[in-house]
């Protein structure tokens, strides 16, 4: 049956590409995610696996490729990060824009400058209007899962979109956890034949991929891709739950923990969303009526969801691991204040920005926003909407003498 | 263009895919031209020079004969007239309002 | 990589008259400028090509035109991505194709994949995606349309564009005289990635047939090739769309644009002109280059064509020939069979002109002497062929309708190879 191996997330990914079995991968090293298409080159040098293997020049050809490789017809499949995916951004555009299922992995990794090779997500927040699908991954188990669902997501006829499976850099990409693999058969089962609708290898029927298209017909080609995006949430959690009617775990949208009669929650993403659930359990072992809701489907929004699901709660704080500068606050807080925009009855919403650069998440630091949470919830404080950095070193206040220098 | 509804974002290819090939023969841009080429056929060898240098496709040929000119495409540029051989000239290019005046559209 | 060979460096294209029985792929009703060179090359490409052919485009001219939605005028499988990613792009398909064909999920036939570019997505842009895929190895002909700038934003300056011209960014000015940098050798750029077929092409009608015998011999390497194509812009460079042809022509008789191929390393010229034109002639033919004419800039005119005589020269040493300069026998004919070209009298070379009836009959007195471009020596009458003007004689004339055409043209145009029947007149 399957096995429990203990590797890193991005082995893990290396693994669930390997048995998806993509016909192109396109592989250009970048921290931290390298290791995925190194552990993948590995895998075709010792002839396990049979995909064809181009080593680019840069992420921009990465992607570019796998937009050729899947209009030519075939799975296509690559991994970055941070400046890697920066320097696809307009690829990933056309990729979404041509409507192919093209599936990535992202160790999601702060953009320079200052240049930082650590986790956060700013990288894949500035391709959140890409019109990619994101989900995700708390740790290496969910890489592997979400990688395998994405390749059924994306080639789903009422999506054809692509999809980025992200995970946090350094911390779920280099961390070695338990992570159980499927037999290769039953991934092949699972992802099943890939058939495209309009390959451009299928002679007889010349296509044409990527005309101009001028102001008449373009909004309708956009308007298709809206249509994509909303059809989305309904897929994933068809496939989410397919997965788990076959092998046991199941995925949706988000992963609720003790949210149905809790007060006060967090909202999160990623790997910290286990730190903030060891948090929550504590805090409810000493009576508190704490929540968290782990985010995993970012693009599309699922807004009515989430408002439903939050509607009850007196106050939530969202945690962003990326900042917006000039904007209300983080992408996820200002998502999330649309999306409960239309309730009659509605939480009151803190935005902290926390993890900036691979700066480590603690216990008691989710501890701290709970019992503002708290406070705020029971009217001893005003829920200010200003975004606030967790741990950020403050200076202490100099007083300048009066009159002197 | 004639007469075509445009479609709306139901009924369209995804992703702006053109699934019929080559049908930009259905978009004239024959009244591009200012001057239109006139072939003498007596004249013509069947080199087949005005074809293989036509930009616009707009050399008719049928069993490796000149035939005529592909008057819903042809932009006049005139690049036939040139290089047809010096010693031929069967090619000249006449102003598109006489030719039409003259009798027609179509050669 | 394993090696890559140039096969087939002996392969030559059909002649005009078989070509014009093949369907043309890409349509009538394509959008670019009355005149443009970019059509003329892709048909002539899409004719020649011996396989199927799918075609990579990069965002240029050529692909904005001919793809305006809801029209296409391809009728192959095509595919546009964006301005510097055409070889990445192009990598991939190629990529996926032997995938599949190994999982046996497309049919073994093979396919030519054909990448088109301008200079702007190949020099500059384009560099980088270009020069790692062919490092890479992968199989594909990667056709530059080079019309020297960007045209398709209106007309600035690319390392293509040459030394002098005025651009939009590069413009002629009080005090500028136009782009200030000479030209970027991207071909020996290409050259120097060692692939298996490097050549540099162009639309005349002499040599006739030189871009499709290159594009049959690259489709035929086993491993990446490239061909630059001059392509010249009637807007940018100013001058009457009826002309393209004819500019085309004087680049490569001024050896502005020499023509030639490098297979497996080995640099030969395709053609060599029989008289070098001087630069100013192509210079005075376009507008881009009017303020050269002015004085001031006669140094600049001068310039330039003492860089296109040192890379002439260079040229012409790379390929093993003797400088042309050196009173020395015409260099042997670069097409196998087909006769030498003239060798035409230094100081009263026969004009190509348009000759009428009684000039014919003095041009035919005039080369009774002259040896034949065939070689051969014995005295005998002579023809000025009907399409190149060379001098033929009655082994190596054909005379189709009456009129003479010398075998080499009857070789390209119509395919002709026996021996003439000429009774000797």
């Amino acid at each position: 049956m399957s096995r429990v191996v203990a590797l890193t997330g991005n082995q893990a990914a290396a693994e669930a590409m390997r048995q998806i079995r993509p016909e192109v991968c396109a592989a250009y090293p970048i921290t931290p995610s390298t290791q995925v298409m190194e552990t993948f080159a590995q895998f075709v040098a010792d002839g396990i696996v049979d995909t064809e293997l181009i080593t680019v020049e840069s992420e921009h050809s990465a992607m570019s490729a796998c937009v050729g490789a899947a209009a030519a017809g075939g799975r296509a499949m690559t991994a970055t990060s941070s400046q890697g995916l920066a320097l696809m951004h307009e690829v990933l555009y056309v990729t979404s824009g041509l409507r192919l299922p093209v599936v990535m992995a992202v160790a999601t990794r702060a953009l320079s400058a200052p240049i930082n090779i650590h986790g956060d997500h700013s990288d894949t927040m500035g391709s959140r209007d890409a019109g990619w699908i994101q989900l995700y991954a708390e740790d290496g188990q969910e890489v592997y899962d979400s990688l395998l669902q994405a390749v059924r997501i994306a080639e789903h006829p009422q999506v054809l979109l692509p999809v980025m499976v992200c995970f946090d850099g350094f911390t779920t990409s280099h961390t070695i956890e338990r992570v159980q693999f499927l037999e290769d058969a039953e991934v092949q089962a699972f992802v099943g034949e890939y058939r495209p609708a309009h390959p451009l290898l299928d002679l007889k029927r010349p296509v044409t991929y990527g005309p101009l298209v001028l102001p008449d017909y373009f909004t309708e080609i956009k308007r298709q891709q809206r249509e994509a995006m909303s059809q989305a949430p309904r897929v994933i959690q068809e496939v989410g739950k397919a997965f788990g009617d076959r092998f046991g775990r199941f995925y949706g949208l988000f992963e609720a923990s003790h949210l149905d009669d809790a007060q006060v929650a967090i909202l999160i993403m990623g790997s910290a969303a286990g730190t903030a659930r060891g948090v929550v359990e504590g805090l409810r072992q000493e009576g508190v009526k704490a929540g968290l809701l782990k985010l995993r489907a970012f693009r599309p929004f699922p807004a009515e969801e989430l408002a439903a699901a939050l509607a009850h709660l007196q106050a939530v704080a969202v945690l962003d691991r990326a900042d917006s500068p000039g904007s209300p606050g983080g992408p996820l807080f200002t998502d999330l204040r649309a999306a409960l925009d239309g309730l009659q009855a509605r939480p009151a919403v803190l935005n902290y920005v926390y993890g900036l650069g691979g700066r480590d998440i603690l216990p008691e630091d989710i501890r701290r926003v709970y019992q503002r949470l708290l406070r705020v919830a029971a009217g001893e404080e005003g829920d200010t909407a200003v975004c606030e950095y967790l741990t950020l070193r403050e200076d202490p206040i100099r007083l300048a003498p009066v009159g002197g220098a | 263009m004639s007469g075509d509804a445009k479609r709306g974002w139901r009924d369209l290819p995804l992703g702006a895919l053109i699934l019929d090939a080559g049908n930009a023969e259905g978009y004239s841009t024959g009244d591009w031209r200012t001057l239109r080429p006139v072939i003498d056929l007596q004249k013509c060898t069947h080199c087949m020079l005005c074809w293989f240098f036509c930009p616009d496709s707009s050399i008719l040929v049928q069993e490796r004969r000149v035939v005529g000119v592909d008057l819903e495409h042809c932009k006049g540029c005139g690049i036939c007239a040139a290089v047809c051989p010096v010693k031929i000239r069967a090619i000249s290019m006449v102003e598109e309002a006489e030719a039409v005046r003259a009798g027609g559209d179509r050669e | 990589m394993l090696p890559q060979k140039a096969m087939g460096a002996t392969t030559r294209s059909p002649s005009v008259k078989e070509l014009s029985s093949r369907l043309d792929l890409l349509s009538g009703g394509h959008r670019l400028c009355a005149g443009c060179a970019e059509s003329v090359v892709v048909r002539q490409v899409l004719l020649a090509a011996q396989y199927p052919v799918v075609v990579i485009n990069a965002t240029s001219c050529l692909e904005v035109a001919t793809t305006i939605y809801p029209y296409t005028a391809w009728r192959v499988p095509w595919l546009h991505s964006l301005f510097e990613n055409a070889a990445a792009t192009a990598s991939g398909v190629e990529a996926a194709y032997r995938a599949l064909q190994r999982r046996g999920k497309v049919s073994g036939e093979k396919v030519a994949f054909i990448v088109f570019a301008g200079d702007g997505g190949t020099y500059d842009i384009g560099l980088q995606s270009l020069s790692g895929a062919l490092e890479r190895g992968h199989r594909f002909l990667y056709v530059c349309l080079n019309n020297e700038g960007y045209m398709n934003t209106g007309i600035q300056r690319s390392s293509a564009t040459p030394l002098g011209a005025h651009t939009t960014t590069t413009p002629a000015g009080e005090v500028i005289p136009g782009k200030l940098q000479w030209r970027k050798d991207l071909t020996g750029i290409i050259a120097a990635h060692h692939i298996p077929y490097v050549a540099q092409a162009a639309l005349t009608p002499q040599p006739l047939t030189d871009l499709t015998t290159k594009v049959r011999r690259a489709l035929e390497a086993d491993g990446p090739s490239f061909i630059n194509v001059y392509a010249p812009c009637n807007r940018g460079w100013r001058f009457e769309p009826a002309d393209t042809i004819k500019i085309s022509q004087l680049a490569v008789e001024t050896c502005y644009w020499p023509l030639f191929e490098v297979v497996d390393g080995q640099w030969r010229l395709t053609y060599t002109p029989k008289e070098k034109k001087p630069v100013a002639q192509w210079l005075e033919a376009q507008g881009r280059f009017r303020h050269l004419l002015k004085p001031g800039h006669r140094h600049v005119m001068e310039e330039i064509q003492k860089r296109v005589d040192g890379e002439w020269e260079a040229l012409l040493a790379r390929t093993g020939r003797a400088p042309s300069k050196k009173e020395s026998a015409p260099p042997p004919s670069e097409l196998p069979g087909a006769p030498e070209p003239a060798q035409a009298p230094k100081t009263d070379a026969a004009p190509r002109t348009a000759s009428p009836p009684q000039a014919r009959e003095a041009v035919r007195a005039d080369r009774q002497e002259a040896p034949c471009s065939c070689g051969a020596t014995s005295a005998g009458p002579r023809w000025g062929c009907l399409f190149c003007g060379r001098t033929c004689c009655s082994r190596c004339t054909y005379a189709p309708e009456g009129l003479a055409v010398c075998s080499r043209c009857a070789l390209e145009l119509f395919g002709i190879v026996q021996p003439p029947a000429l009774s000797s007149a």
